[in-house]
Order: C-alpha cells, then sequence, then structure tokens
C-alpha cells in the first residue's frame, strides 16, 4: 500500500486544515494522486459541511431533549429502586414452586443423614433432632432461613448503592 | 450539567453533531432520532469533569455508536439525498447534488470516516478513538473510501459538464 499512499499526505491534510495551500503543495498534488484525492476530496466536504449549516431549519429543542433526559433519568431510578423488590419476587415465586417437592425431599434428606451417619460412624444425631419432621415445620425452616438470607442480601445491596 | 449550561453547549454543538447525523444516515428524521438520543445518552452517563471540547468529542463518539447499531440492525442500503431537487437551480447546486450523491454511494462506515476527517477536522488517532477502530486501520479505510469517493465525484462531474456543454 505504501505505492498508493503519499508520504506527503499529512502535510497536504494540514495545509488543507489550515486554510492555506502553498504552492509547493498544490503542485505537488497534482502530480500525486493520492494528495489530488485529499485536495478534492476534502474541498467537496467542506463545502457540504457549510451547506449543511444552512439546512438545519428547525432542530430539536434544548428543553424537550432535557426534558426526555430527565424522565429516562427518573424512570432509570425507579427502576433500580424496584430491583430488591424484584428480585425477592423471584425467590418467592421459586420458593412456592419448590415447595410441593418438599413432602417428597424431607424423608429422602432424613434417610440420607441417617445412612452418613452410620457409614461414618459420627453421630448425626443433632441434624435428626433439628430435622423437621412434617411439611410445615420444613416449610417453617426455610421461611425463616429464607428471610435472613434475604434480608442480609438487601442489606448489602442497600449499602452498596448508598 | 444544569439546564443552562445544557442548553449553550447545545445550541453550539448540535448544528454540527447533526449536519454529521444526517449526512451519514440521508435521513432527516432518522438524523433527528439519533441527535435526541445522544444528547440524552450523554446527560444520562455519569461522566468526570469535562472541558467543552472533551465533552463534544464525547458526543461524537456516542453519535457514532449509534450510528454504528442502528446500521447493524437495519443494514441501510444508501439512502436517497434530501436535498430539494434544483429544477430551476443553479448549475453550481446541481453539481453539488450530484456530488451528494456520489458520497450517499459509500457505505455508512466510509461516510463517517471522511466527514470525521475532512470537515470535523479529526487525525486518525482521534477518529480511531470515536470509532472504536486501530489507528493503523482507520488510515487504510480512510485512503480507500478517499479514493472511492474521489473517483464517483471525478465520474460525477464530468457527466455533469458534459450535460451543461
Amino acid at each position: 500500500m505504501s505505492r498508493v499512499i503519499c508520504e506527503r499526505e499529512d502535510q497536504t491534510v494540514a495545509a488543507i486544515r489550515s486554510g492555506a495551500i502553498d504552492d509547493e503543495t498544490a503542485s505537488h498534488a497534482q502530480r500525486c494522486p493520492a494528495c489530488s484525492d485529499i485536495l478534492l476530496v476534502s474541498e467537496f466536504l467542506r463545502e457540504d459541511g457549510a451547506l449543511a449549516d444552512h439546512e438545519q431549519t428547525a432542530l430539536p429543542d434544548a428543553s424537550h431533549i432535557w426534558e426526555k433526559a430527565r424522565l429516562r433519568a427518573q424512570q432509570e431510578a425507579v427502576r433500580l429502586a424496584l430491583r430488591p423488590i424484584r428480585f425477592m419476587k423471584i425467590i418467592a415465586i421459586a420458593a412456592f414452586a419448590c415447595s410441593p417437592w418438599l413432602r417428597l425431599l424431607l424423608p429422602i434428606g432424613r434417610e440420607f443423614v441417617a445412612s452418613w451417619s452410620r457409614a461414618f460412624d459420627f453421630n448425626f444425631a443433632f441434624v435428626l433432632r433439628v430435622w423437621p419432621a412434617s411439611t410445615n415445620e420444613a416449610v417453617m425452616l426455610l421461611g425463616s432461613s429464607g428471610t435472613i438470607i434475604l434480608l442480609a442480601l438487601s442489606s448489602w445491596y442497600i449499602l452498596r448503592q448508598e | 450539567m444544569d439546564e443552562t449550561s445544557f442548553r449553550l453547549f447545545y445550541e453550539q454543538s448540535a448544528p454540527r453533531v447533526f449536519a454529521y447525523l444526517l449526512r451519514v444516515t440521508g435521513k432527516r428524521p432518522v438524523a433527528e432520532d439519533l441527535l435526541q438520543e445522544a444528547y440524552c445518552r450523554l446527560l444520562s452517563s455519569k461522566l468526570p469533569a469535562m472541558n467543552e471540547a472533551e465533552r463534544r468529542s464525547y458526543l461524537f463518539r456516542i453519535a457514532t455508536n449509534l450510528l454504528r447499531d442502528r446500521w447493524r440492525r437495519h443494514q441501510e442500503e444508501p439512502p436517497p439525498v434530501s436535498l430539494p431537487e434544483p429544477a430551476s437551480g443553479p448549475p453550481q447546486l446541481e453539481i453539488q447534488l450530484e456530488l451528494r450523491k456520489a458520497f450517499q454511494q459509500l457505505k455508512m462506515r466510509e461516510r463517517e470516516l471522511l466527514w470525521l476527517a475532512y470537515v470535523e477536522g479529526c487525525n486518525h488517532k482521534e477518529i480511531a478513538a470515536l470509532s472504536g477502530l486501530r489507528h493503523t486501520s482507520v488510515r487504510l479505510l480512510l485512503f480507500r473510501a478517499r479514493r472511492k469517493l474521489a473517483n464517483l465525484i471525478r465520474t460525477g462531474a464530468s457527466s455533469q459538464t458534459e450535460h451543461f456543454k
């Protein structure tokens, strides 16, 4: 590509930007295809840019954009404020969906703890003592644990936001 | 930024951003939408303290990203030129229209690069920062776009000259 990209390209561009194309640059551009392209294109685009300034009859009003941005910021703030509630709602729905399985899982878990106790010759009796005997107890246990976890998570979230 | 300073900044910067968006998209309603979106994003972004030139540069970056997002979504064909038909206008205006048609035949990326380089006066490094391209790629892409436009302009100008003979 070095054959087609002129080494004096930057000088030509600088001359165009300064608005004063000296004779040397002009005569070079006549001989150099790359620099003549630069002159041609920049001339056209600068003219077009000047024309574009006259075509802007009615731009959107600044106060309209300001108001739009303010409303958007408000919506974003509301969305952020509601995020913990949305998060808890998802957890609650998940817990509700899982609750029917507790009836099945409860005896399986109990059996699992007992078999571990036998296999490792370790007394897991304290686990079995606190292990919920009924579904209601399990729900209570899960509910209170869930509340504590959610309180911790939401406190962390609020602190992080602040 | 408070409302008064925003208004001032908008009045100073909006015409140039709008011209850029209009020439790259070729559609006034699209350019207006993108202009509003760019300023909304500027206002909602939590920026460190900036001077006006930095803020303007950041605005052009947002506008360029918006153009690219839009192009990715729609993969637009070259749009029609939104200049009024100069049926009885001077020959110079007709030539300018032809040249503008030539500009619209370029790809969106090429129009972006050329406008930033020759109207906004950005150097390769600044264009790279605005467009997310590498510095070396900008040089090459700009060269190709320039050559393509120069050929189109020469072809268009020669046909116009023939027409007026």
